[in-house]
């Protein structure tokens, strides 16, 4: 994968010019109109003299190396070899083929082909694929820098990589996400005076169907941000979020489930917020007249990632966002079979007692489980991955928080093995190739996104667990 | 979520106008005392009916006043000096910049002389001060080589235009953000002449372009080619 070095550099300063601004009073607003015309006037010179320097760089091979993608044609994908990650996905009952699913594939920086986002229904035939990978990254401004995402690549490359261990996800947990134009907040001081933009595309690997995420804490992420303070950003990793082996519960408390999986998996920062039967029971398991908080029923996966070199373990870049599912499908109860309960079961199991889950979630349960009934079978329980259980983790959002570089003078490619580790600028076994900005915007102020999604449902005709 | 951060409450308005007018009474006062009142052995103030008529703005355009002072403007030569105070909006522009201005005192400074009758250079130090609150200040400031021009010998108008340097800074005490660059600025005025001074309302706007911001505490860049922006509407007496 190539990265286009273009930047905000290229923004037109009048796009930036017309941003809105709050504070800007109507006599202020005109003073402002007058003042850009006239500071336009006045850099013109400053501006052509920057051209021709541009122009200078160009003809002297200043260029950057890196180029925009472009998509691999039909014979590229069929020939490529299969990733991993490629063709693991199998339909259900009435769902697309696996023939259909795969079309939705890409090359990835190593030659082989992976899968890629699709929509939840197939465009052409109108079949459900039953699973929705997030927001179509077409609409992301960084798109035509980033191309179509390989999903499972750092897992792909954590085998070549020689580090005892490997570690492969399902192909239903890729989810994409990203904002652009994200005002980032740099507080009430001095920082007050900035106001950095950014373009976000991030794709973490977040299933929130199974027991995976109990004990591992590996998980691939692609975060890409672009920046207009220059700051830029174009990382795969496996990321490490917290310990392996154990998480931390939604309500308080961290749950020691096992032995870590993979065994050796290296001890990230941030942490993996599930919720457990007993939050189940506190918030959602209530008596007559109440309603349940499945607000309880909320994952929160908070990244913190680190690029450091080989040489000195210099962090030259880091960012942390979080993501956040809500009413997943999954919830940790060490009394269950693989410890995995199903939070549809507490809206039909416990009818006979007094505490149970009420509230509009289980109407649309018992609602199916009563449509299921009248067609003469008693059924008394809807499978987890009913398509009308609306416990389908379809609801996300995530919040863009602490881009930082700290690679001024430093060359724009990187590359480091799966965990952003030994950073290198050049490529070694099981290397990944990372992009960065040579910048450093660390400005003595913190400069934070905010959280974005919360609104929007990824869900689609036939969508279900595991998704 | 936060809403985007606004800044504080301006806490200086009233106080910033009081200021200037104050500062206007304070530059016409010595004036006043020593051209249209006389102290006479007791202490007292008396006033001649003659000079009274020459004294209050309000008077200045009585028919001879105007002849005798376009007289006078017409001679200016030499070296001058001059004061003012007023009303300035800043902002600042870049990729990474909260472009909102802000209105705030401003005053400024200079001292130069005629390289022709319809021709003054001279120096010019101006600052701008916005004080936030919360310990937050926005500062710009300014010197520059500054030329007026009067388009015609016997009348007020004037053009004034300079080129020197900016800085424009927001500080906060822990951190502080800042950017210098060359400056250009171009204006106009009217003189009302007061018998051998002058009072000089006039209007201007400063501009910068090239700079980069950065910040002081840790030293890193966050934009080039920031500009400043910067709106005088200022009220300035002038000695020749």
């Amino acid at each position: 994968m190539s990265y286009n070095n273009t930047t905000a550099a290229s923004r037109d300063a009048g796009d930036m010019a017309t941003d809105n601004h709050t504070a800007d009073s109507g006599s202020d607003a005109t003073f402002s109109a007058t003042f850009t015309t006239f500071t336009a006037a006045c850099s013109a010179v400053v501006r052509r003299a920057a051209a021709v320097c541009a122009v200078a760089l160009l003809v002297a091979g200043c260029s950057s190396d890196a180029t925009a993608p472009t998509a691999p044609s039909p014979d590229q994908l069929a020939s490529a070899a299969p990733a991993v990650s490629f063709g693991i996905w199998s339909p259900g009952p009435g769902e697309c083929s696996r023939a259909v699913h795969d079309r939705f594939s890409t090359i990835g920086p190593d030659g082989k082909r992976y899968p890629t986002w699709h929509p939840p229904v197939d465009p052409l035939s109108g079949c459900s694929f039953g699973h929705e990978h997030g927001r179509d990254p077409r609409g992301s401004a960084l798109y035509s820098v980033v191309g179509d995402l390989p999903f499972g690549y750092a897992n792909e490359q954590l085998d070549a990589a020689n580090l005892g261990l490997r570690r492969h996800e399902d192909h239903v947990g890729h989810k994409v996400e990203w904002e652009n134009d994200v005002v980032m907040r740099s507080g009430d001081g001095a920082g007050s005076l900035l106001q950095v933009r950014c373009d976000v595309l991030t794709k973490l690997h977040q299933g929130t169907h199974s027991k995976d995420a109990f004990t591992n804490n590996l998980h691939e992420l692609n975060y890409h941000v672009r920046c207009t303070d220059r700051t830029e950003m174009h990382v795969t990793v496996l990321t490490a979020i917290g310990r392996p082996g154990e998480f931390e519960r939604t309500c308080g408390g961290t749950v020691q489930v096992g032995p870590a999986t993979p065994v050796n998996s290296p001890v990230g920062n941030g942490k993996r917020k599930i919720p457990d039967w007993s939050c189940m029971e506190s918030r959602v398991m209530v008596g007559a007249g109440s309603k349940s908080d499945f607000g309880a029923l909320h994952e929160s996966w908070q990244t913190h990632t680190q690029l450091r070199t080989a040489d000195g373990n210099k962090v030259i870049a880091s960012f942390d966002p979080y993501f956040q599912v809500f009413r997943p499908s999954r919830f940790f109860d060490s009394r269950a079979a693989d410890n995995v309960g199903r939070p549809a079961a507490l809206c039909t199991e416990h009818q006979h007692l007094e505490r149970h889950a009420r509230g509009n979630e289980c109407t649309a349960v018992l609602q199916a489980v009563s449509a299921m009934s009248s067609g003469g079978s008693a059924f008394t329980l809807l499978p987890y991955d009913d398509s009308r259980s609306p416990f389908n983790g379809v609801r996300r959002q995530f919040d863009v928080n602490n881009n930082t570089v700290r690679n001024a003078g430093g060359p724009n490619v990187w590359y480091t093995d799966p965990f952003g580790r030994n950073a290198r600028p050049a490529p070694f076994p099981g290397s990944i190739r990372q992009w960065l900005s040579s910048s450093n915007n660390d400005y003595g102020v913190g400069v934070n996104g905010g959280v974005f999604g919360g609104s929007r449902n990824y869900g689609g005709p036939g969508v279900r667990a595991p998704n | 979520m936060r809403e985007p951060h606004q800044l504080p409450a301006r806490t200086h308005g009233a106080a910033q106008i009081t200021a200037v007018v104050v500062l206007a009474l304070a530059l016409l006062s010595p004036l006043t005392t020593s051209s249209a009142q006389r102290t006479n052995a007791s202490g007292s103030v008396s006033r001649h009916a003659g000079e009274v008529a020459d004294t209050a703005p309000a008077r200045l355009s009585t028919p001879g006043a105007v002849a005798r002072d376009a007289r006078a403007l017409a001679r200016r030569v030499g070296l001058w000096a001059s004061a003012g105070g007023g009303r300035g909006s800043a902002g600042l522009q870049c990729d990474a910049c909260n472009s909102a201005t802000q209105p705030a005192f401003l005053g400024h400074v200079a001292l130069g002389g005629t390289v022709h009758e319809r021709l003054h250079v001279g120096v010019e130090l101006w600052t701008y001060l916005d004080v936030i609150g919360n310990g937050i200040d926005r500062t710009a400031r300014g010197t520059q080589l500054v030329a007026r021009y009067y388009p015609q010998r016997t009348r007020e108008l004037f053009v004034v235009g300079g080129v020197g340097t900016s800085r424009f800074s927001i500080d906060d005490g822990d951190t502080r953000f800042g950017v210098a660059a060359p400056a250009l600025s171009l204006g106009a005025g009217w003189d009302i002449p007061v018998r051998g001074v002058v009072l000089s309302p006039s209007v201007s706007l400063v501009a910068s372009a090239g700079g980069t911001l950065s910040s002081s505490r840790t030293g890193n860049a966050v934009a080039p080619d920031a500009r400043l922006g910067l709106w005088r509407s200022t009220i300035a007496i002038t000695w020749f």
